[in-house]
């Protein structure tokens, strides 16, 4: 039966060419949209080196320090009441900022109140958004640059192609080696391999390459940098200075989700037992602790509260994907419907030769999944095609987007959403159809 | 083998209401081959329709081979049709986009029976129609005679002891007309199918067993 419905589905796309061309062209155009944004979404939000414990973390990427003053704002009313004026005071407490700092956080304060958390693994600090220039037969190179501690190698995996990280030792003792990324190693010794051992000139200083990573395909900027170096070569008044708010930001391993909230709870205690040094200025210290999916919900969408930004960005995306389907699925039910009212009367002969409604639904839908798997297929090429394009031409930076079986898995679902939605409507209207009626149009 | 007892259809619009058929009582026996004649309009489709169960009657009741019709379900008044039913429509109602033995495999689709059998039971139904060398031809490509023999082919294919033809030879000349009517004769007469044939064409009701006669909805012969 199968078969005989497929063979069917294949000869009336052949024979109506505009209304295949019209329905493929929309099944295939979504789904590569579709395609992309979940490639995008899975190379953001995946588990992929060096995040892949992603969701084990709680990141402290900003210290927010503000003076919080409340005023008492009185308002008097008076009356004249039986000839006596009278007078009636309120007060309304109102809350102000009149300072407010949020910025990254100093080393010595990670250092001093942020060790050894209750429910994690383990912590690492370290430093983004450092650049060098630097001169290579008189072409300039901009590398990025993160200054880290020797733990910063065991919460994020990165894929080491040749060497090892630095070691604690090596750290403390302001060692001058480096850890550069394949690109890096690439632009500036003109090879990925056989690199280790070699030196690297950084604003005036010479380091040794200890190890040679992937290029992290991401722009995250708690991973993408082109160098690594021990955070003890940072600029030594970063590392002595008594303001709470610097350079640094921290992240922390749980074993598991449960310590997350704990890692949380320790981080907002220890804030509260910290005594400002200055509360004519600032009064209050929130150390923003968040999780993986906090942090980037608050990139896109600012909010006070980061589970607030994972929310509305969730809606957000829920919401824009829902209409990308939507779109396309209310414009097939509508192709759908004509199609199929063309054919009432093959539907009047099935169903005089014993077909019943079901059988009927059942025809239509396959077909139309037919119809979306083959739109799917078209698709699935176009976003491959559009992915090597993005990918080649670096619009999206690091960010390197590819095919995975969860990707393919999606698409697949997209696909049968498409063939049953846009083809149950109408075809479950028609399976209805009084055979006698339907026999009557369209005679062959 | 059919009976219908008082059967009466009355099509209601909003401002005008039909008597298609008015108490209708037959009783057509195995093995008859009956035609129905009547002006246009007089409800011989309309009895046809209800006979095939493609149509509920508005009053009375049709039982056929002792089963009465109205206490089955809409799926098992579907499963009858597909095991004792052969309809063959003046138009055809060929699907075009099927091949001559995919549109006579049509009714086995129904049932529980693997392609290879399918397979076997069309080509043996053109076979007996005279079409088994156009079976991979598309209808476009068929005479109107041709098509209506591979409408009898499908009409037949799954062996039903009634078949209910709706002006079988209307679109068709003479000859054609001719030759359509000597295979329903035949089987009639070898198979013992039971034959219930609308028709305009006088000649043609004079070659079977028993004519009846519609006029305004009312039996009158």
């Amino acid at each position: 039966m199968l078969q005989n419905y497929f063979k069917l589905a294949i000869k009336v796309l052949a024979r109506r060419k505009f209304f295949t061309f019209i329905s493929l062209f929309g099944i295939s155009f979504t789904l590569m949209i579709l395609m992309l944004i979940a490639a995008f979404l899975e190379n953001e939000l995946g588990n992929n080196a060096p995040l892949s414990k992603k969701d084990q973390m709680i990141f402290i990427p900003r210290l927010i320090m503000t003076l919080e003053v409340i005023d008492t704002v009185p308002t008097v009313d008076s009356t004249l009441l039986d000839g006596i004026m009278r007078y009636d005071t309120t007060y309304e407490y109102v809350d102000r900022r009149p300072s407010f700092s949020s910025s990254s956080v100093s080393f010595p304060f990670l250092d001093k109140h942020m060790r050894s958390l209750d429910g994690a693994q383990r912590e690492s600090f370290y430093s983004t958004g450092n650049t060098f220039d630097l001169f290579i037969n008189s072409n300039k190179l901009s590398f990025s640059a993160i200054y880290a501690d020797a733990n910063y190698w065991s919460i994020y995996d990165f894929n080491f192609r040749e060497g090892r990280p630095f070691q604690a030792q090596q750290v403390e003792n302001q060692e001058q080696v480096i850890v550069l990324t394949e690109k890096a190693a690439r632009s500036y010794f003109g090879k990925t391999t056989g690199v280790v051992g070699e030196i690297l000139k950084l604003d005036n200083k010479s380091y040794e390459v200890v190890g040679v990573v992937k290029t992290p395909e991401t722009n995250r900027s708690t991973v993408g940098a082109d160098v690594f170096l021990p955070y003890t070569h940072v600029n030594p008044r970063s590392l002595n200075t008594e303001e709470f708010q610097g350079g640094f930001q921290g992240v922390y391993l749980s074993s598991n989700k449960a310590g997350l909230k704990r890692i949380k709870a320790e981080i907002a205690r220890r804030a509260g037992q910290i005594t400002l040094p200055d509360p004519e200025n600032y009064n209050t210290l929130n150390p923003v602790a968040m999780t993986f999916m906090e942090r980037y919900a608050q990139g896109v969408l600012y909010k006070e509260d980061p589970s607030k930004s994972v929310r509305m960005v969730f809606g957000l995306v829920t919401g824009l994907l829902l209409l990308f389907v939507l779109l396309p699925t209310l414009n097939l039910v509508n192709v759908n419907i004509s199609r199929i009212i063309e054919r009432s009367s093959e539907i009047g002969v099935r169903k005089a030769f014993g077909a019943h409604s079901g059988n009927i639904l059942f025809q239509f839908v396959f077909e139309n999944i037919v119809l979306t798997f083959l739109g799917g297929i078209i698709g699935f090429v176009l976003a491959l095609v559009l992915i090597n394009i993005i990918n080649d031409s670096n619009v999206l930076g690091e960010v390197n987007l590819g095919f995975n079986f969860i990707v393919f898995i999606y698409s697949l679902l997209i696909c049968l959403f498409f063939g049953i939605v846009s083809g149950l409507i109408p075809a479950y209207r028609m399976s209805k159809i009084h055979i006698a009626d339907a026999l009557k149009q369209n005679q062959a | 083998m059919i009976k219908l007892e008082n059967v009466s259809k009355v099509y209601q619009t909003k401002t005008i209401e039909t008597m298609a058929l008015n108490k209708i009582n037959i009783n057509i026996e195995q093995g008859e081959f009956l035609s129905i004649m009547g002006p246009s309009g007089c409800g011989k489709s309309t009895m046809l329709n209800i006979m095939g169960m493609i149509d509920e009657p508005s009053e009375g009741q049709i039982s056929i081979g002792g089963a009465v019709i109205r206490d089955y379900s809409s799926k098992k008044i579907a499963q009858f049709r597909n095991t004792h039913l052969g309809f063959i429509f003046q138009s055809f109602h060929l699907i075009n986009d099927l091949s001559v033995v995919d549109n006579v495999e049509l009714p086995l689709l129904y049932r529980k029976l693997s392609s290879k059998e399918r397979r076997a039971m069309a080509e043996e139904a053109l076979m007996q129609v005279g079409l088994k060398n156009r079976m991979k031809h598309f209808p476009s490509q068929l005479s109107g005679g041709q098509k209506q023999r591979v409408a009898i082919a499908r009409a037949i294919v799954g062996k039903p002891n009634i078949i209910l033809a709706d002006e079988p030879t209307g679109n068709l000349d003479s000859v054609m007309g001719n030759e359509i009517m000597d295979i329903l004769l035949q089987l009639n007469q070898e198979r013992g199918t039971t034959i219930v044939m609308v028709t305009h064409d006088e000649s043609m009701a004079n070659k079977t067993n028993r004519l009846i006669r519609l006029f305004d909805g009312n039996q009158v012969q």
